[in-house]
């Protein structure tokens, strides 16, 4: 099987971790729309996730650096949001990650009202795999996550929040 | 000569969240509380995010040199185009929460109109970006108001001082300026005119469900869209754009 520049350049950017979650690469992450390496075109489309986060400028600048250290100075870096980044794009192997590392990752069955009643269905807890779970705050350390704790072991944790923009 | 109401349209929809972030990261160490605090400074930097995303593509819009944090920091008051609702004072709690709660019930019509029928695909692909934080903001906004409203006498009374100050800035933000106008035409953005009742009875619904009033005092006739401000954008400027202005070109 013949490995093109392309699968090269994307094993490059699968060692690169979301500065805040350090378990998670970007390629879980889902942030990786496209890589072009051909006579005419030599690029990175990146999606970045959250509006305001400040970890994208970041990310970009780590995939500038591993580029280059990887001989790829050729090669362009852009950001696209066009598709946006949802929360689906996250692998399962990321979803996984984030669990192990005790963030509970996006539940597509939890519903935004729900963070109004404080009474969250959907989401098991990272250290005891319960799902008695109470919302502390639908606003947690990074604009991305809320904070819940267990109701069975009382442990806190973050969730990341589900962002679908199928709706 | 260029018509500029394509860019225009675009600095009137990002300085709207702009100005807003700017009055929500106030704030910052404020709070009544440490969760509030953290939702607050949260709401900011999404809606610092949108904002960005808007300057970066009216930036392109225009000839010349310029970029999103020259439109931020070197425009003038006349220059801006926000809903003078967002620059009002953040005043107490209550005052912070129903200016919240109207701006971004309007947002949330504004951009899913945005999403279903611009013709522009890429600001369709920022509305599909900024809509789901939206919801989280406005989610924050109206279970605040509903506490608030339903909570305690002096709460009561603060949200009901809040609507009365408030209410007279909402209704002119349905009125079109001459570049959105030429922008509905084109199928950029949607007439937010014919919204207006859906905004109005979505609100006085919500308000019956609390026992609020919408007041029928007479409202102002100027949104800021146009250019004309209250006396408080001055201020906000000066603070936001002073070290720009003060060492150009200043980076972190």
């Amino acid at each position: 099987m013949v490995t093109t520049e392309a699968d090269k350049i994307r094993s490059v950017l699968s060692t690169i971790y979301d500065p805040e979650i350090p378990v998670v690469t970007i390629e879980d992450l889902g942030m990786i729309k496209n890589v072009y390496y051909n006579k005419d075109r030599k690029e990175v489309e990146l999606k970045p996730t959250y509006t305001g986060c400040p970890a994208t400028s970041m990310i970009k600048l780590l995939v500038r650096q591993a580029l280059d250290a990887a001989g790829y100075e050729d090669i362009k870096v852009k950001i696209s949001i066009d598709p946006p980044w949802s929360t689906d794009d996250i692998s399962e192997a990321g979803k996984r990650k984030l669990l192990e590392y005790g963030i509970a990752p996006p539940s597509p069955t939890i519903d935004v009202r729900a963070l109004q009643t404080g009474e969250v269905t959907g989401v098991e807890c990272p250290s005891c795999g319960s799902s008695k779970i109470k919302l502390v705050s639908a606003y947690g350390a990074t604009p991305c996550k809320a904070q819940m704790q267990c109701r069975s072991c009382l442990e806190p944790f973050e969730y990341f929040k589900c962002f679908s923009t199928n709706e | 000569m260029k018509d500029h109401s394509r860019h225009i349209t675009l600095l009137i929809l990002a300085d709207s969240p702009l100005i807003n972030a700017q009055r929500l990261s106030e704030w910052t160490g404020h709070a009544p509380q440490l969760e509030i605090d953290i939702a607050l400074t949260n709401m900011a930097l999404d809606k610092l995010g949108h904002a960005r995303l808007l300057l970066q593509y009216a930036a392109t819009d225009e000839e010349g040199d310029t970029d999103e944090d020259k439109l931020a920091f070197f425009r003038d008051v006349r220059e801006f185009r926000n809903w003078n609702l967002t620059e009002l004072p953040d005043g107490d709690f209550g005052v912070t929460i129903v200016r919240q709660y109207f701006f971004d019930i309007y947002q949330e019509m504004l951009w899913k109109q945005i999403k279903e029928n611009s013709n522009d695909t890429h600001l369709q692909g920022i509305a599909a970006r900024v809509l789901p934080e939206i919801k989280y903001h406005l989610n924050f906004s109206d279970m605040w108001l509903e506490r608030l409203a339903l909570g305690t006498e002096e709460s009561r009374e603060r949200v009901l001082n809040a609507i009365n100050e408030l209410w007279f800035f909402v209704p002119a933000v349905f009125l079109n300026t001459p570049e959105e106008v030429n922008m509905i035409k084109d199928g950029f953005l949607p007439d937010m005119k014919t919204f207006q009742k859906e905004y109005t009875n979505t609100v006085r619904q919500r308000f019956n469900d609390l026992n609020l009033p919408l007041p029928s005092h007479p409202v102002h006739d100027k949104s800021g869209k146009e250019g004309y401000h209250t006396e408080h954008l001055g201020f906000i400027l000066a603070e936001m754009q002073s070290l720009q202005r003060e060492m150009p070109g200043l980076e972190w």
